[in-house]
């Protein structure tokens, strides 16, 4: 039974191996009592804590935890929805029948005790699912147009105990998934990543390492010569803001202020645009301070890398023509409207040019990838989604690895 | 030091740590205890504590030992007697770290690892051969350090940095959860026992609740929840209006205050 918990646990893609299977038995046997039980909420514990190594496998650990040891509800989903429609189907009988008999003021009581009695016999059949219950029992009358509130059970934070089987089909851990969430935190961790380039520098003279060398040497003087390990990457985020951006400013702006707790590179700078960038981009959200492309060109070296971030989704004359930008025409002279011709896609391939180190990561899920303008810009930078796995990509690509 | 609360789910974990000999890998919010454990463990075991707390600047090997390379040559330029036949001897310059002190003693004891994820991403992988076989070897002495009793290592990580899978492969993992409301008045009591129940009630219901804003930068944790009693139970505040007081005391950045405020 065991094996099959192990691999079901590789089945669900947690890194174990042999040496923790090992681990994990061992624990079994020493936590057994004489008569050879273990109870499940130990059994659950002790084996999250031999195969599990970070939270980000705790929602999966679940999954193939309640897959071996609990037949019943190989699918919890499935299993949550049989009980939720079982709960909407008798409650609204319930209810039904209570408002043909009584005055709805009085039966908002007895649908509470209906549902407390209900829940107890729950309890009985599922064998200690009584929190589980509790909890989702709430969701059927929210259907119903009664006060959620008024019908909790239990559902609040730190009451009571959370034991038996409730424990692993919570699902408690899913939001720690890393192929769903992206926080500050985790883009902070992924963009560390970047600090993988440090061979960069130049050789120079390690005075440390060459006194200790010559120290072991008994006073020979040896000297150590090495490659700088510091970080000299140069990081410029350009953001596309406004518009059909505005539904993932949220995300956006996480990636951005931990883009601004990074003190490990050597500098990181943000400009804005709207849609498509022509000419200029803008130093601030407000685009406020502006700054010419020839200008950028000049200010930053080759080795920069360019992260671009925007949906890339416009209408195609924005990125297809030269500009009428409206965020920034009314601020251009005569002289400056004339000489500019160049389309938004050209100037974006002008600047990737320069800069060959770019990516762009787009927020809309890879699926809606379609537009022409998406395709037109994914041929000149290359485009991942702005999630934690395509923040890695992206990385990875940036890196040239 | 006031008590330190241990839950059953961390005992558990312990217990585990020590059936399998393996170290004991805690993660989690801070101010959830990751470093109070190894205390706690040490105190009510009445074992010798040997703490490591990492920089980014360490490494792997000053765990071990550390030759003093420099002391040695600096003894051997000057002809005293004493420092002549301390210079002859190699072994008179190795000092230990915290990993080696433990493994040479005779008795069992507890290593804490503090904030690994602090030092450099290989650190950890340095460290594979050494906890797996509690022991290494010392080249200048050609000594072999092996630990007689395998110590318990109980080690922390604030999640800055992801560990390699060679390393976690040889850990138990356990991620301390933030404590719920009455764990919490529990840890509360025992660093303030003659609180006023009202107010503790009181003082928890905003706590959480702030902590239920999604949006802010850092949440407020236990440390900063005691901090703010302290200046409660200090100025007399009863907490009978819905603003909080010393609000500065739970949100430790600009934005998180302007958050709470709107």
């Amino acid at each position: 039974m065991f094996l099959d918990f192990f691999y079901n646990l590789r089945g669900e893609s947690i890194p174990c191996s042999t040496g923790e299977l090992i681990a994990f038995l061992q624990t079994i046997r020493s936590l057994t009592d004489p008569k050879g039980y273990i109870s499940m909420e130990t059994l659950y514990r002790v084996g999250r804590l031999n195969f599990a190594k970070d939270i980000k496998y705790f929602d999966a650990y679940d999954l193939g935890f309640s897959k071996t040891f609990a037949g019943f509800q190989e699918n919890k989903i499935q299993f949550r929805d049989v009980l939720f429609d079982w709960l909407d189907k008798n409650i609204d009988k319930l209810i039904s029948e209570d408002q043909k008999d009584k005055a709805p003021n009085l039966s908002m009581e007895d649908v509470f005790q209906e549902l407390e009695k209900r829940l107890r016999e729950q309890k009985e059949r599922h064998d200690g699912g009584n929190k589980w219950v509790g909890t989702s029992g709430t969701s059927p009358f929210g259907n119903s147009g009664f006060n959620p509130n008024g019908l909790k059970i239990g559902g609040e934070e730190g009451a009571g105990n959370r034991t038996g089987v409730s424990l692993w089909t919570e699902r408690n851990y899913k939001a720690y998934r890393e192929d769903e969430v992206i926080d500050t935190r985790s883009i902070q961790i992924a963009l560390k990543e970047l600090r993988f380039l440090k061979k960069e520098g130049r050789t120079s003279l390690n005075i440390n390492k060459t006194i200790d060398k010559t120290c072991e040497n008994a006073g020979e003087i040896e000297i150590i010569e090495e490659k700088n390990r510091k970080n000299a990457l140069r990081l410029v985020l350009i953001l596309d803001i406004g518009g059909s951006m505005t539904p993932h400013s949220d995300r956006v702006s996480k990636l951005f202020s931990a883009s601004k707790s990074l003190y490990h590179f050597k500098e990181v700078h943000n400009f804005f645009f709207h849609n498509i960038f022509h000419d200029y981009l803008f130093e601030t959200h407000e685009f406020e301070g502006r700054i010419s492309l020839k200008h950028f060109e000049d200010r930053f070296r080759k080795n920069t890398k360019l992260v671009f971030v925007g949906d890339a989704y416009m209408a195609p004359y924005e990125l297809f023509s030269a500009p009428y930008n409206p965020y920034s025409y009314h601020r251009e002279t005569e002289e400056e409207k004339l000489r500019k011709k160049k389309s938004g896609i050209e100037s974006l391939k002008e600047l990737t040019e320069k800069f060959p180190d770019s990516v762009w990561l787009n927020p809309e899920p890879k699926r809606f990838w379609g537009a022409p303008t998406i395709e037109a810009i994914q041929e000149v930078v290359p485009m991942f989604p702005l999630t934690i796995e395509g923040l890695r990509k992206a990385i990875r690509s940036l890196l040239g690895k | 030091m006031a008590e330190y609360i241990l839950s059953d789910e961390l005992r558990e974990a312990v217990q585990v740590a020590e059936i399998t000999m393996r170290p004991l890998l805690l993660k989690g919010e801070p101010g959830t205890g990751k470093t109070l454990l190894a205390n706690f463990v040490a105190e009510t075991r009445n074992l010798p504590l040997f703490r490591w707390h990492v920089k980014s600047t360490s490494l792997a090997k000053e765990g071990l030992y550390f030759y003093d390379a420099v002391a040695r040559l600096n003894d051997s330029r000057f002809p005293e007697e004493e420092a002549m036949i301390r210079v002859r001897e190699v072994k008179n310059y190795i000092r230990l770290g915290a990993l080696g002190e433990s493994f040479s003693l005779p008795q069992r004891s507890v290593v804490l690892i503090d904030e690994i994820d602090k030092a450099d991403i290989e650190f950890p992988n340095d460290l594979l051969l050494e906890l797996d076989k509690m022991e290494f070897f010392i080249p200048e002495t050609k000594e072999l350090i092996s630990a007689r009793e395998r110590p318990l290592i109980i080690i922390t990580s604030n999640n800055e940095k992801e560990l390699p899978d060679a390393f976690l492969r040889r850990c138990i993992f356990h991620y301390i959860e933030f404590p719920k409301r009455d764990a919490m008045k529990e840890i509360i009591l025992s660093h303030y026992p003659r609180i006023n129940s009202e107010l503790m009630e009181k003082a928890l219901a905003m706590f959480y609740t702030i902590r239920k804003i999604e949006s802010l930068r850092k949440k407020p944790s236990t440390s900063e929840l005691l901090d703010w009693i302290q200046v409660l139970l200090h100025t007399g505040e009863t907490l009978s209006s819905n603003q909080i007081p010393f609000a500065g005391t739970l949100f430790k950045s600009e934005e998180d205050y302007r958050v709470y405020l709107n």
